[in-house]
């Protein structure tokens, strides 16, 4: 599979090949590198729907960075969000992927059902359920109540709101138990063996052997929960609606306020870009601290 | 090869045609418009209900219908005028007058279709003053609305108050303290997130007699006036008049008939205006009864919001301007439509109307009476850059903070002045260009 | 509790077996409470929508006092004009064609990633890789003012088209990885029985990846379904609707709070994807295990 590099030129079958990712070459420009590209003109512009725009410079990033006080309210809930959500539900994920490798009997049948939460995480009927759940009068408070427990204002007080959103997350930890369940089969037995043999405890295989041995998938999964957790949408706009005192207004509710309901559309991609370099950044910082490349490992051929 | 690439390219352009024929519409006889309101289940009833009779005697007419909550209409509705895809008759609030007025005047004057649609038996005075600017009419008021105050008459007999219509702030805090002296579960007043903006609202114009963001986007009070504002919000929280934001956070967009608080009769008065009353007394399981909302003793101007319920206005994209008005004019004025929507817009601005459904015993006695105090008492005309959204988002932000505790009243009304007047500048800047 | 959980318990065996059912049992004990904390919500749903709205307040039972369907059957009715039938209609309206064309795209392009040399194949895999890591929000401002000006507004075009181009790069790739772990001898075979590079796409590539295809249209019809975002932003009107902006509605508009019916509607939109789930859990988790972890 070297040839292309070593020059060898290319067979006029081989062009055959445009006509098969077609469809992506053109999905890819139109769809997404230009809305890229737009998006990151617009941020320079005032762009509203209704009226017609102009050049500003660099004025709504001045703007966003020296007088936007809801931006620094929503990107430090955001960060919490991310931070807060992240790890507890891959722990958990590898936590339960642990267990469940342990030869259990009927690990098909938990499996099933650890990962139903995942079918339905993103659906307009849970966060009805959720909304219900944690409400002051709700299931979760009626339990509470019946252990003697006052009640709690799971998604009324702004220093528990955000954490309740979170759970919704964690409790989704079924499609990152899976892949640590799959990068746990591949590890080989006599690792183990061999570091039992040297009388290693647990906790030092764990560290020794197991985490390295996927840290491929942690890595994919951390930045891929990541993306989505910067990027979550509608549990907090169902629920709480960015509420109380804005402590679960995420970025993606900000852009979707400033874009759709102050029609701020410059405003709005200027505040897009800013999240999609912060992204990019701690991608970059996540790969950099890691040794693996989990993706190109086999080099694209 | 040949055959291949032929294969190859068929799928491609296969791909494509679906694409392109998906994109053609097919055209239809009857012409379709498209009107969309927010409101309760009573008013999609009635409204419904019109909308069918209309279809019956107009069969070249289809009406499609869009209804939501009163939290999304105005977002979507912006976003519907920004694509384009703007129903045919929509309805307008009085709160997005000025800030519409400022986008560019969407909508088609009302006054150029006076041929079109009757305004004879609406007060000239009242359409000039509340529903547009400068001779530009925006829409047609459905109704009369006025701000005032519901209670619950058990809640108010349990806890030993009497409803009247001089209460003052003072008036206001010791009962809500009475009532939660005698049951910490229990609150007099619970507010929604729009009455709560309010609150600042009113003290400032009943201090100074005008309204608190002048029409050259000034604010014209001190910050020391906004700290006492603060401070009222502070006291209606620490004196249990109104539950802990914790609790009632959840409720704050929208109306009583949806907190099970106030049917179960823990939470017993409210804020609104008049046209919302039909689905609440019908919702609720006791006797409701209105009195005046509070005004300062000497207020220079009482504050008490009169206004149009929704206006029904075309936009000027519309396809179809003849057969909207048309509809317009016969929702509005035909005997039979009034009959059907009765009350769920609030009193009729037109005074034929009235007469119809006064004569008919159509008119809930809570919206009338509550129209009633309102009017007896009605404060000066709201402007657009008091009502404006993102004016009334800063000021329900800092109400926040402090309801929550979480910001004293004396920094939360200076920096609601900073914020406010930075804004403001904005704004102004804004419509300058 | 782990890996070498296993080597411990042939170690156990000889010791005594005693220690190793114990560690058994709490490992199942642990596994099946934390079963019931996951799925007790949704057990309780089912229960709630059958129940009075006044017990649902009051009782943490799943099982209600008697079975009720008018939650079902006021619920269905919706707010008027509409009924949920219209709002199902419309999601499948606008969630089968999204399926197909993912499938049939995402297919047809990792066919080429997967089996062709072409110039700059590194950078376009590099650029499909990349877009995983692109968040849809950025984009979310010109896509809106593009389809805007082509007029597709209102309609399930936004949704549809972008499927058609395969721009779900997570696809593409969960397929890229299924078709390099064919063997390519199959190819060469039917290559020598003289087809060409469709003939062989056609008779031997999309055969042998039913998995795949399998998973991709398990996991982006469960997804299409449960999109809230777009449907948001693209669909303006009430006929239009799929299921999840007219729950939304539902949830907005409700005068009285009917939670008996919020709960029998939410519970009735989230089955096709769980019928789907309980009929195909292999595939779904499966093809999570295999994307994520091959290459």
């Amino acid at each position: 599979m070297r040839q292309s590099r070593t020059g060898q030129r290319y067979k006029k079958s081989d062009y055959v090949a445009f006509l098969y990712i077609a469809p992506w070459i053109i999905g890819f420009l139109v769809f997404q590198a230009w809305p890229l590209a737009a998006s990151f003109f617009y941020s320079f512009t005032d762009l509203s729907m209704l009226k017609s725009w102009n050049f500003v410079g660099l004025e709504n990033f001045r703007e966003i960075f020296t007088h936007d006080r809801i931006f620094v309210q929503s990107l430090k809930v955001t960060v919490l969000y991310v931070v807060v959500s992240v790890p507890l539900k891959l722990a958990f994920a590898l936590l339960i992927a642990m267990l469940l490798n342990m030869k259990v009997r009927g690990i098909g049948a938990f499996k099933v059902l650890y990962y139903l939460p995942s079918i339905l995480g993103g659906s307009v009927g849970i966060s009805i359920l959720w909304r219900f759940l944690f409400n002051r009068n709700g299931l979760i408070n009626l339990m509470l109540g019946k252990l003697g427990i006052s009640a709690v204002d799971w998604l009324g007080s702004p220093q528990n709101a955000l954490f309740t959103i979170s759970m919704l997350s964690v409790w989704q930890f079924g499609s990152s138990m899976v892949l640590f369940l799959a990068a746990l089969k591949q590890i080989p037995r006599d690792l183990y063996e061999a570091a039992e043999v040297d009388g290693a405890g647990r906790v030092k295989m764990f560290f020794r052997i197991t985490v390295p041995m996927i840290t491929p998938i942690i890595l994919f999964n951390i930045i891929m929960q990541m993306i989505n957790a910067f990027q979550e949408f509608a549990a907090p706009f169902l629920i709480t609606k960015g509420g109380p005192l804005k402590s679960t207004y995420l970025y993606g509710m900000m852009l979707y306020d400033n874009s759709f309901t102050y029609l701020k559309m410059g405003y709005s991609s200027a505040l897009s870009w800013i999240m999609f370099a912060i992204i990019m950044a701690l991608t970059a910082l996540i790969f950099r601290s890691s040794e693996y490349w989990a993706f190109y490992q086999d080099g694209g051929n | 090869m040949k055959v291949k690439r032929m294969i190859c390219s068929v799928c491609v352009l296969a791909m494509l045609t679906i694409l392109l024929t998906g994109c053609q519409g097919k055209k239809e006889e009857p012409i379709t418009l498209r009107f969309s309101w927010w409101g309760g289940d009573t008013r999609h009833e009635a409204t419904i209900k019109a909308i069918e009779r209309y279809m019956e005697l107009n069969e070249n007419v289809i009406i499609e219908y869009e209804y939501m909550g009163f939290d999304s209409y105005y977002q979507k509705l912006l976003t519907q005028m920004s694509g384009g895809t703007q129903p045919e008759i929509v309805s307008v609030d009085y709160k997005w007058i000025g800030d519409l007025i400022a986008q560019g005047k969407p909508f088609l004057n009302i006054n150029d279709l006076s041929d079109q649609i009757d305004l004879s038996s609406f007060d000239r005075e009242f359409i000039d003053n509340y529903c547009g600017q400068d001779g530009y009419l925006i829409g047609v008021p459905c109704g009369i609305n006025g701000r005032g105050a519901l209670y619950n008459t058990e809640f108010f007999e349990k806890y030993g108050l009497t409803a009247s219509n001089d209460w003052d702030w003072e008036d206001l805090l010791a009962a809500g303290e009475k009532v939660n002296g005698q049951d910490a579960n229990a609150h007099l007043l619970f507010l929604t997130n729009d009455v709560l903006v309010y609150v600042t609202r009113d003290l400032i114009k009943q201090k100074y007699g005008e309204n608190m963001i002048n029409d050259g986007y000034e604010l014209i009070c001190t910050p020391e006036d906004l700290v006492e504002c603060m401070e009222m919000v502070q006291k209606l929280v620490e004196t249990g008049t109104m539950p802990p934001f914790e609790e009632s956070v959840l409720y704050e967009t929208v109306f009583a008939d949806q907190i099970p608080n106030w049917l179960e009769g823990s939470w017993g008065m409210s804020v609104l205006s008049a046209s919302n009353l039909p689905s609440i007394v019908s919702a609720s399981p006791f006797e409701i009864d209105t009195m005046r909302w509070v005004v300062e003793e000497g207020a220079k101007d009482s504050s008490i919001t009169i206004a149009p319920t929704m206006m029904l206005a075309i936009p000027k994209a519309c396809a179809h301007p003849e057969e909207a008005a048309a509809f317009i004019n016969w929702f509005m004025n035909d005997p039979e439509a009034i009959q059907i929507t009765g009350d769920t817009r609030g009193i009729p601005a037109n005074s034929k109307a009235r007469e119809q459904l006064e004569k008919d015993g159509l008119i809930s006695p809570q919206v009338s009476s509550m129209l009633e105090q309102a009017l007896a008492d009605g404060g000066s005309p709201e402007n657009g850059p008091t009502l404006n959204a993102e004016c009334a988002a800063v000021i329900s932000d800092y109400s926040h903070k402090v309801g929550y505790g979480e910001m004293e009243p004396e920094e939360a009304g200076r920096k609601l002045y900073d914020d406010l007047v930075y804004t403001l500048e904005k704004l102004k800047k804004g419509n300058e260009e | 509790m782990h890996m070498g959980a296993e080597n411990r318990e042939r170690k156990r065996k000889k010791n005594g077996q005693k220690k190793g059912c114990m560690g058994r049992l709490m490992c199942y004990v642990f596994l099946i409470a934390l079963a019931v904390v996951m799925v007790y919500p949704l057990l309780w749903m089912i229960g709630s929508s059958f129940k009075e709205n006044n017990e649902i307040i009051t009782s943490m039972s799943i099982l209600p006092k008697q079975i009720r369907l008018s939650a079902f059957v006021e619920g269905w009715k919706g707010n008027g004009r509409y009924t949920y039938l219209t709002y199902f209609t419309n999601t499948f309206l606008l969630v089968v064609p999204t399926v197909f064309f993912t499938v049939f795209s995402s297919m047809l392009v990792a066919y080429g990633f997967a089996r062709f040399r072409f110039p700059l194949k590194k950078l376009c895999f590099a650029l499909v890789i990349s877009t995983l890591l692109l968040p849809e929000q950025t984009l979310m401002v010109p896509r809106y003012l593009l389809f805007n000006r082509l007029g597709w507004l209102d309609s399930y075009k936004p949704m549809i088209v972008p499927a058609i181009f395969a721009t779900y790069p997570f696809f593409i790739y969960m397929m890229i990885q299924f078709i390099r772990g064919l063997p390519r001898e199959l190819d060469e075979s039917a290559r020598i029985d003289g087809c060409g590079s469709f003939g062989i796409f056609a008779r031997i590539i999309v055969p042998l990846s039913k998995p795949a295809i399998f998973s991709v249209t398990l996991f982006q019809f469960v997804w299409r379904w449960n999109d809230f975002f777009n449907p948001l932003i693209y669909i303006n009107s009430v006929s239009k609707y799929p299921v999840s902006l007219a729950l939304r509605m539902s949830l907005d508009v409700a005068d009285t709070v009917h939670w008996d019916q919020l709960m029998a509607m939410s519970l009735l939109t989230m089955l096709p994807p769980v019928l789907l789930y309980i009929f195909a859990q292999k595939y779904f988790i499966e093809g999570i295990a295999t994307s994520g972890l091959k290459g």
